[in-house]
């Protein structure tokens, strides 16, 4: 841990609020900001890698007759931070007008610190190495598994925020992510991942994590994957496990409803969307029984935070309503050019030296709430089809509408009821395509929030965390391919 | 621009060891990056920014601690981190003892006036975008200078000034139905670069000019440096010799095959000129473990050659163990040697193939095989006898970079490649020429632009 002393660095800040050319630009922005992570590890049972790093610095951003200027460094002293700042103001000199606008929001002077019971990075290292070891040491000897790796990646978050209309917010955060693989390399390589997921939560989710009895069944479930009979390509009813569903959510809908996406400012880079402006409210995304919120507030949620980057407060929106696009995902900049009264809070930016973008909240697919349908309910809805649980490769286009996801494991359907394992599964479709083939959604006790740590978007790149939830689902008549046939 | 010299560096970190083996990095790097957005400047920055990641090594336990704050104080909490880890560490399998002492300072001279060099691209872009009428521009540029040091406790020092302009420029029509990309990499800043490339963009645009529908299949197809080099890159992370004789992956049971046509050459040179890296082991985008082998010096490397698969990537510890001669380290450029055909002979009796400029979004879907997915972008077009007639719709490709090579029947010279989606990335230059390979599996159509 280092010292991160808030005090001094608001005085800092506010001595570069009062200076003469500071009253002369729209609005600065001084962002302190403490990234600490952790990353254990293990292939089989040797230690690859443990590493603990701390990225500490801050930025200044100028906004000065529409145009922004940005500096940052990662020494923090004051004589520095107005270094930085002259900085910042020079990029914004001497160029034409530019076109940016902010919404006018509410100016907080708060705290937030996320909830969480164990502080990862109070933890000795020691002890997690131990406990890795003990776990790698049970699945390597599983009669079934030739080949075991072992990740755990840890984060905690400090950022204080400042600006120049009076805002000064401080905000903490920690997330936690264990994952394992199991590889069985005969008759031909099979991988099985871990069911864990990673969680804005503290160390408990790690000590609390059921790894033992999920290790005993990785052992006989590697050995039937393995087994598992190669899938027919063609056209299937599929029922999607929340585990798998949330990363077809994340790439079609999350990144699709992202505004400045649809404004093109992603379009060298991670692309840009299908969706509209004008298509609020009237753009069909997927049949009634979508129903998409983002949330930034969700419990455990990976984007979850009190404030966003622009000193913000957040909360949740309909992004998808009974299938037709309500909102987008925006920034003070965006819902200004938008045309809406304010921002919905989402900004970001992953390290001090970041410049904030628009990045994504939860996006969640909301659970059936007529019917607390059961996965085993919308299996026998299926009649034919294929099962799948746990993600595996993803890719999508550069306007989010061709898609392909695999998985971790797949399940025939035959007659309403699960049979044998298939194997080499792929599915194949685009988004509007796809989610207008949702024919049911399952209840709230299918509901699981997944997510990823390091969702990546923006020039200079970035990485985010972010959660999503998700019932289980069926989607009638989709295109699955054969992997070995594709090669 | 050095805040703190090297050699207080190693003072404290001298005062502060306690181990005999011990390794640091030191990386100090100032840059700039302008990114434009439908004829607007949408973001910049200037970023100073300087780190020191530091690994202990006790009893063959290895703990590693890095920080960006550079006080002593600072430091002095990231040795003593790393030493606690290391303590509590378990011992390493591949433990090696730390390379030898070995000195080398970067005598390349660099004139980078960051700011200058960002008020200049910066009132290039400003113009080019103001001159848009019909057409919208987008793009991102950075550039900046690297100073990379590695030391450790067996005395070696080596320093690597890296200096690098990256420029992706992109242009769309107005109903943005067209798009076309244009990328360089280079470690000069030359006033004349922005203008050239994009009048290579314009001449780009006109192609797209008459757009014709086409089909998913099997096709011949034309890869740019660029589309190739992102393939190479995923190729490289599959390189791994530890995981191939694991049954992990696409090379398993490969080496000292001929797995390839005769003229299919693929090898790593740290001397080569073309574009400045570094010459001393760094990081690696391997599966391997090479965390003994950081400073060590990189060395001329053939991975493929006559068409047979020489070696992989590997460390000293997993080489000696296994008696391998024929491995490399992980390289940091990746060089596929091409013929004496500038692009347009090559391309001069090429009857009929779609032509590739860019690939994206590229995952692995298969890692017995290999089989990666991705898109095609920005710019797709159907060649006949020689010539560019009109563009094509995007496709979702599933193909291997290894069958890449396997069908390829056709070469140019090696050209610096833009890989578009690993841009970034220090390891990742690759230089290789346009190639016109077989049996190319474009698996379905994108609508995207
Ligand atoms: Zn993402």
């Amino acid at each position: 841990m280092t010292d991160f002393d808030k005090e001094k660095y608001k005085k800092y800040s506010r001595k570069i609020f009062s200076s003469k050319k500071a009253s002369l630009v729209d609005l600065i922005e001084i962002r302190f900001q403490e990234d600490l992570n952790e990353y254990i590890y293990f292939k089989n049972l040797n230690l690859e890698h443990v590493s603990n790093n701390i990225s500490k610095g801050f930025s200044v951003r100028v906004l000065y007759k529409g145009n922004w200027g940005f500096a940052s460094d990662s020494m923090i002293d004051e004589e520095n931070i107005s270094k930085v700042f002259e900085k910042a103001f020079s990029m914004t000199q001497n160029i034409p007008e530019g076109l940016v606008k902010l919404t006018k929001e509410d100016i907080f002077e708060d705290e937030y610190i996320q909830p969480y019971l164990i502080n990862p990075f109070d933890i000795s290292p020691k002890e997690k190495i131990e406990y890795i070891k003990f776990l790698q040491n049970k699945i390597i000897n599983s009669k079934n598994i030739d080949f075991s790796d072992f990740i755990l990646r840890q984060s905690y978050e400090k950022k204080l925020f400042l600006n120049s209309s009076g805002a000064s917010i401080y905000q903490e955060r920690t997330r936690i992510f264990p994952e394992f693989s199991v590889y069985k390399v005969k008759p031909e390589l099979t991988i099985l991942k871990s069911r864990t997921r990673p969680v804005g939560e503290g160390y408990e989710y790690f000590k609390e994590y059921p790894f033992e009895e999920e290790i005993k069944e990785y052992n006989d479930l590697i050995l039937e994957k393995s087994c598992a009979k190669s899938v027919n390509p063609g056209k299937y009813n599929l029922v999607i496990d929340p585990s798998n569903l949330w990363l077809t959510i994340h790439e079609s809908i999350g990144h699709s409803t992202e505004m400045d996406r649809v404004l093109l400012y992603e379009a060298n880079y991670a692309g840009s969307s299908f969706a509209t402006l004008e298509g609020r409210g009237d753009l069909v995304y997927g049949s009634s029984k979508v129903n998409i919120v983002g949330d930034r507030v969700q419990e455990k949620g990976l984007s979850t935070i009190k404030y966003d980057d622009e000193g913000v407060k957040t909360g949740s929106f309909d992004i998808i309503k009974n299938g037709v696009l309500q909102n987008l995902q925006m920034n003070r900049e965006m819902a200004a050019y938008s045309g809406e009264e304010h921002s919905n809070a989402c900004s970001f930016a992953d390290s001090f030296s970041a410049f904030p973008i628009q990045r994504m909240p939860n996006v969640s697919l909301l659970p059936n709430n007529v019917e607390d349908l059961k996965t085993q309910d919308l299996i026998n809805m299926a009649g034919d089809g294929i099962y799948i649980i746990g993600d595996g490769s993803w890719s999508i286009d550069m306007q989010r509408y061709n898609f392909q996801f695999t998985g971790n494991i797949f399940y025939e359907i035959k007659n309403g009821k699960v049979t044998n394992m298939l194997k080499d599964v792929a599915y194949q479709s685009n988004t509007q395509d796809f989610w207008k083939s949702c024919k049911e959604v399952g209840g709230k006790s299918t509901y699981v929030l997944e997510g990823a740590f390091n969702c990546g978007k923006g020039q200079p790149s970035q990485v985010a965390p972010v959660s999503h939830g998700s019932p289980s689902a069926l989607f009638e008549n989709i295109n699955v391919l054969n992997v070995k046939n594709e090669n | 621009m050095s805040k703190m010299k090297i050699e207080d560096i190693q003072k404290i970190v001298k005062k502060y060891s306690e181990s005999d083996e011990y390794y640091f990095i030191y990386e100090l790097s100032e840059d700039f990056n302008i990114r434009f957005s439908n004829n607007r400047v949408i973001s910049n920055g200037i970023n100073n920014s300087s780190y020191i990641v530091f690994s202990a090594i006790v009893d063959k336990k290895v703990g590693v601690s890095s920080t960006t704050d550079l006080s002593e104080k600072s430091l002095e909490n990231c040795i003593k981190n790393a030493y606690n880890i290391a303590r509590e560490s378990s011992e390493s399998e591949d433990y090696f003892p730390l390379p030898e002492k070995e000195i080398y300072y970067d005598k390349d001279k660099y004139d980078f006036n960051i700011t200058h060099i960002f008020n200049d691209i910066e009132s290039k872009i400003l113009k080019l975008t103001k001159e848009q009428k019909e057409s919208r521009l987008f793009g991102y540029i950075n550039g900046g200078i690297n100073t990379i040091i590695v030391s450790n406790s067996n005395g070696l020092f080596k320093e690597n000034l890296i200096p690098r302009i990256d420029y992706s420029i992109n242009i769309k029509d107005k109903d943005v139905k067209r798009s076309v990309w244009q990328g360089k990499l280079t470690s000069e800043y030359n006033e004349e670069d922005i203008d050239n490339l994009y009048r290579k963009l314009l001449l780009d645009f006109e192609k797209t000019k008459i757009r014709k529908d086409l089909k998913e299949g099997r096709y011949k197809v034309i890869l740019s440096p660029s589309a190739l080099s992102d393939m190479l890159i995923y190729m490289m992370i599959f390189m791994s010799a530890k995981s191939a004789d694991e049954g992990r992956s696409p090379f398993t049971n490969m080496v000292g095959k001929k797995a390839f046509p005769e003229f299919i050459n693929l090898y790593t040179d740290p001397l080569d000129k073309r574009i400045k890296i570094l010459n001393f082991l760094l990081f690696s985008l391997t599966e391997i473990n090479d965390t003994f082998d950081i400073g060590i010096a990189l060395e001329k490397k053939d991975f493929i050659k006559d068409g047979v698969l020489k070696g992989l990537i590997s460390s000293r510890e997993y080489d000696k163990k296994m008696g391998y001669k024929n491995n490399s380290f992980s390289p940091s450029n990746l060089i596929l040697k091409g013929s004496e055909d500038d692009f347009d002979s090559f391309i001069k009796d090429v009857d009929e193939a779609i032509y590739i400029n860019n690939l994206w979004y590229i995952r692995e879907v298969d890692p017995q095989t290999g089989l990666l997915t991705g898109l095609t972008r920005d710019g797709v077009y159907k060649i006949e006898n020689g010539k560019f007639v009109h563009s094509l719709n995007n496709f979702r490709f599933n193909q291997s970079p290894i069958k890449i090579l396997e069908n390829t029947i056709k070469m140019s010279k090696s050209y610096v490649a833009s890989p578009r989606e690993f841009g970034e990335n220090i390891a990742s230059n690759i230089i290789c020429p346009y190639v016109l390979v077989e049996d190319f599996n474009l698996s379905s159509v994108s609508k995207a632009i």
